[in-house]
């Protein structure tokens, strides 16, 4: 299927290029700069709805490559490397389970320790009970025990006692170009990659919903919806007009853009949204898409990335190539032993993983932390 | 599928989409370059973003024909370099003129045991596996030296610096033209002035110059050669994706050779904005490629190979400037009569980047861009000279007045 892409390339070198300068011709007019604390940002100029349609003669790219007609099968994580990289990491795999909602994978998890606890991605994981694939291929149930929103960690209690604890790496000096493997609850790993920078830092980045919004009579009226972001997943559409988030009325757009500020990335928020006569009920979800939001082509050679994916203090960044429900779950070397645990799909080029210090640090805070008895 | 990817291909790249066999090749430092508004914009989605960490650059290069120790000769230069390229046979060495060391400091010997997957083939066994992991951890920690961000005007990318003079690689897209200020950052934060020399956008390959001392001694790459690759062969990729960022440097990414193509290498080392221009190394931390443009998919990253740069150095050396880069030729849609003595306008396409710009039939060019313009002929050579997107000051002579007037130029179709 990959392969039939190859058949040819169009060129579209031009993309951005010509885009931006449309963009920033639209930015120029503007009176006043984008304002920084606003969850939509630009001001309600519309003129940036170029960006997404610009004018025909700035479209297309002329240069046509041809290339074979099948791609190579030799990509790095091919079957024989994956079945070396198996070899590997030996049975270290067992430790993974896979954390289901309505019987679709929404993240992996890492079992940490003796009793059932797994810790994983919190703002990908369901409400209240939910299912786990482990394994051996059993579905027991699970619930979030107590969470550390600065790290988006959530710990687990799994129904499940023997599950096998992961074994982490101890005095493992992680390297650029180190092979690192996302594990699954199965044999066969989720995805291979290498460690791009070995501990660095990401800086927060503003949770935003994905409108550009006007004032309304109560409340603020939709000008524009961010392709790709929580807005348009859950259905906004323009000219509608948002009177409440989360059940709280609210009378202004300044009102609103403050409500949407007071939330993270990775959060839903309740919606109720006027649209002509009728009343409707939605919930979107924040998300801290930065730069990819003014960036129609970056938003797409990105693929899936996590809503929340920025604000770690500090992160390995490997190369793997996850989608966000393949977050929360282990990183191991090629020992088998846990480096991290994924924590985000961020765009392109970069996955983040939480570092084994940092989680097993958080496991123990996070245990004492549940109430006895509960 | 994600929702956001179907959304954007209603939208703005809704065109490509209508072939199922074709993907888009995007511009890697799409977000860094052009104009004055694209620079507000860039700024302004710092502001808006206070993000600290969107602008960035690398760069490495390298140079002809200098690959290790096996590679003794140290000359490149030859007279006929236009028409042949050379590829390191000393009889084709006709100038005596040095133009890089013959060794670069990101050399690896390879790890026992390699020699095969050094061929590419997978490792087969889980020794097999570490001795790689043993051979591009190697690899990855040698080129941070050598890897810097470049940042011409607006724009920034990545580089590679390829000689002990301070050449450095990168991308036709990164440098623009020829003779302009550059500014290259090395991993360490220090940035040096540089001037971009000459360019070949058949493949998107361009050259710089540090100018700034020290004159010699600069840490450069170990110079490969890419008619050796083939598919299957493993490479490790460098670049300073989104801008360089101080608490994080470049990112490594490790992939395969999935293509070689006539003036593009395709690989799985997956790339982004920013990293253009950065350098593709092979295993043994030989230089074989330099980053240009990416499709869709995340197994689709395109390299311009060494060996185009190696082959026209001295042309690119000289500041010569040649070719379009794919899919993105300049035009400003106004039709003159080349025979003229001057570069009188006859015809002006409706809607075009001149008309917007409020040019007639009539009007006599005489300025553009800075240059003094005296023929049509000469025009359009200083038209060529830029990039779709690129804002520019023409001045028209119209009733003896002189009209200056700024256009944004276009892109043939």
């Amino acid at each position: 299927m990959m392969q039939r892409r190859w058949a040819r390339i169009v060129e579209v070198t031009i993309a951005a290029c010509t885009v931006i300068a449309v963009l920033g011709f639209a930015i120029s007019k503007l009176s006043q700069p984008l304002e920084v604390n606003e969850p939509i940002s630009w001001n309600t100029n519309t003129s940036f709805l170029t960006v997404w349609e610009p004018a025909p003669q700035e479209r297309a790219g002329a240069g046509t490559i041809q290339l074979p007609s099948t791609l190579s099968n030799k990509q790095r994580n091919n079957a024989l490397m994956v079945r070396a990289f198996r070899t590997a990491i030996g049975d270290s795999w067992k430790s993974t389970v896979r954390i289901l909602n309505d019987g679709r994978q929404v993240a992996l998890g890492a079992v940490v320790d003796k009793g059932g606890f797994v810790i994983s991605k919190a703002s990908e994981l369901p409400e209240g009970d939910f299912d786990c694939r482990t394994w051996d291929n059993k579905i027991v149930r699970g619930r979030v025990k107590a969470t550390d929103a600065n790290l988006d960690l959530a710990l687990i209690q799994v129904d499940r006692e023997d599950l096998p604890v992961v074994k982490w790496a101890v005095d493992t000096v992680l390297v650029a170009g180190a092979w690192v493997g996302t594990t699954d609850a199965r044999e066969t790993p989720q995805a291979i990659g290498v460690v791009s920078v070995p501990s660095r830092p990401v800086a927060p980045e503003r949770a935003i919903l994905g409108v550009q919004l006007a004032p309304a009579d109560t409340g603020a009226a939709v000008v524009s919806v961010v392709p790709g972001s929580g807005a348009e997943r859950a259905g906004l559409e323009v000219d509608d007009v948002i009177y409440a988030v989360n059940g709280k009325e609210l009378a202004s757009r300044r009102e609103v853009l403050d409500t949407i500020a007071q939330y993270r990335a990775g959060q839903r928020l309740k919606l109720s949204v006027r649209r002509g006569e009728k009343e409707l009920t939605m919930v979107a979800r924040l998300m801290d898409l930065t730069s990819s939001v003014l960036d129609p082509t970056e938003m797409e050679v990105n693929g899936q990335i996590s809503a929340r994916s920025s604000g770690f203090a500090k992160v390995i960044q490997h190369d793997t190539v996850l989608t966000p429900n393949q977050c929360g779950g282990p990183l191991v070397s090629l020992k088998g032993e846990v480096v991290g645990v994924n924590i985000a799909r961020a765009n392109r080029v970069s996955s983040y993983a939480l570092p084994t210090d940092i989680v097993r640090e958080t496991v123990q805070r996070l245990k004492q932390s549940i109430p006895s008895g509960s | 599928m994600s929702q956001a990817y179907l959304t954007l291909r209603k939208g703005v790249f809704a065109y490509a989409s209508s072939n199922a066999y074709s993907i888009r090749c995007i511009s890697l430092f799409r977000l860094y370059r052009q104009s004055i508004p694209g620079a507000l914009l860039f700024f302004s989605l710092i502001f808006l973003l206070s993000s600290p960490a969107h602008l960035q650059g690398q760069e490495q290069g390298r140079r002809p024909k200098s690959s290790g120790a096996t590679e003794v000769q140290p000359a490149l230069a030859i007279e006929n370099s236009k028409s042949n390229p050379v590829v390191g046979a000393s009889s084709e060495v006709r100038v005596a003129k040095p133009i890089i060391s013959s060794a670069g400091l990101t050399t690896v010997g390879l790890e026992l045991g390699l020699e095969r997957i050094a061929k590419g083939a997978e490792p087969q066994t889980v020794e097999e596996l570490l001795a790689l992991e043993s051979q591009q951890a190697k690899v990855a920690e040698k080129v941070k030296q050598v890897t810097v961000n470049v940042q011409q005007g607006n724009s920034q990318g990545s580089g590679v610096i390829i000689s002990e003079d301070g050449y450095v690689l990168t991308a036709a897209h990164v440098a623009g033209k020829p003779n302009l200020d550059a500014t290259v950052v090395m991993s360490n934060g220090r940035r040096y002035r540089a001037k971009t020399l000459g360019m070949n956008r058949n493949v998107d390959a361009g050259l710089l110059k540090i100018t700034d001392e020290p004159a010699e001694g600069w840490p450069h790459a170990s110079i490969g050669e890419s008619s050796r690759l083939s598919e299957g062969s493993w490479c490790v990729a460098v670049g300073h994706p989104g801008g360089w960022q101080e608490k994080r440097g470049s990112v490594v990414r490790v992939g395969r050779v999935l293509a070689m193509l006539p003036g593009t290498i395709v690989t799985d080392c997956s790339l982004i904005g920013g990293d253009s221009g950065g350098p593709l190394f092979d295993l043994s931390g030989r230089l074989i490629g330099i980053h240009s443009r990416i499709g869709a998919e995340v197994t689709e990253n395109m390299h311009v190979p060494v060996d185009e740069f190696t082959k026209n150095f001295e042309r690119l050396v000289s500041g010569e400037k040649w070719g379009v880069l794919p899919g993105y030729e300049p035009i400003i849609g106004i039709t003159g009569d080349e025979q003229d003595g001057r570069a009188i306008v006859t015809k002006v396409n409706a809607g075009g980047p001149a008309e917007r710009a409020g040019l007639q039939v009539g009007d006599v060019v005489v300025r553009f861009d800075g240059t003094a313009i005296s023929s049509f002929r000469e025009l359009r050579e200083a038209v060529h000279g830029c990039l779709p997107g690129d804002h520019v000051r023409i001045e028209v002579s119209r009733e003896n007045k002189i009209l200056a007037r700024t256009l944004v130029i276009g892109l043939k179709n």
